[in-house]
């Protein structure tokens, strides 16, 4: 049975990628990057803008979420 | 105390004008998919405050600086140079000189249309990091993402291109989401633009999650 793949932990990512560069495996190469790239994305905190704009911040916000919603119906 | 933390601000010191509009735009967008706060007189609108004085002060409270001197040119009506960006690049580098000691931890990216046209008009800082984004906003965002990714050492930045294929993504939806907030585009502030690309990233943060 094949066993299920967890996401590497940051010792084993940081260690995957200290390795990388003398391994042969083109794949596990891909994957670690990937995998880092993920990570790279997923940790880092996007803030919030420091000052309204001329719409109010909850209105801004509808609007994002109304227009990201319909972006992604028509994907 | 201020508002925002230090170590994550950014002060971005560019040209206001139309034509700049969108390398400015997509440098806001980069600072903050890099996980920064871009601040701006811009934002600002208080017109009880002196300008230089929100200036100074936005500037106190931003450890890092994006600094455009690409319009230090003459204007067409006196002939005398813009020298509004070169002025606030030297307030940046006093406060990192001379300012209490957060303020030495300070860090500037200078932008040009050409990487040595510095040396005819403000020659005294070279060996600052110089470099020139052609008027191009993909480069412009290669540029902010490299420099902060070295300058603040955090290693949570995505790459120049994925931060590209988001903006394209964002400018793809802003038309809607101008018309959702019952704006026309050409209506968009400095504000606007700010607060619709912080909540784009994080809306789009929170769906992948």
């Amino acid at each position: 049975m094949a066993a299920k793949r967890k996401a590497p932990t940051k010792a084993r990512a940081s260690k995957a990628g200290k390795t990388l560069s003398t391994s042969s495996s083109a794949k596990a190469k891909t994957s670690a990057a990937k995998t880092l790239a993920k990570r790279s994305v997923a940790v880092r905190k996007v803030h919030s803008a420091p000052k309204k704009g001329s719409v109010t911040r909850s209105v801004a916000k509808r609007a994002v979420r109304k227009a990201a919603t319909s972006s992604g119906r028509k994907k | 105390m201020a508002k925002y933390p230090f170590a994550s601000c950014v002060f971005v010191n560019c040209p206001f004008d139309d034509d700049y509009a969108e390398v400015r735009n997509a440098i806001v967008f980069a600072i903050y998919d890099c996980g920064f706060i871009p601040r701006c007189a811009l934002e600002e609108d208080n017109a009880g405050n002196v300008r230089f004085e929100k200036i100074q002060n936005i500037i106190s409270e931003c450890k890092f600086g994006v600094h455009d001197i690409s319009r230090t040119e003459l204007d067409q009506h006196n002939e005398l140079p813009r020298f509004n960006m070169p002025l606030e690049l030297g307030v940046f580098l006093g406060a990192k000189k001379f300012g209490a000691r957060n303020q030495k931890g300070k860090n500037c990216l200078i932008l040009d249309r050409d990487q040595y046209r510095y040396q005819q008009f403000i020659s005294d800082i070279a060996g600052q990091d110089i470099r020139s984004h052609n008027g191009q906003p993909e480069a412009a965002i290669t540029m902010i993402r490299t420099w902060l990714n070295s300058a603040s050492g955090r290693r949570t930045i995505p790459g120049g291109r994925a931060i590209t294929r988001r903006y394209e993504s964002f400018l793809r939806d802003l038309p809607q989401i101008c018309a959702n907030a019952h704006l026309d585009e050409d209506e968009v502030t400095y504000n606007d633009f700010s607060v619709f690309a912080s909540d784009w990233l994080q809306e789009t943060d929170r769906k992948r999650a």
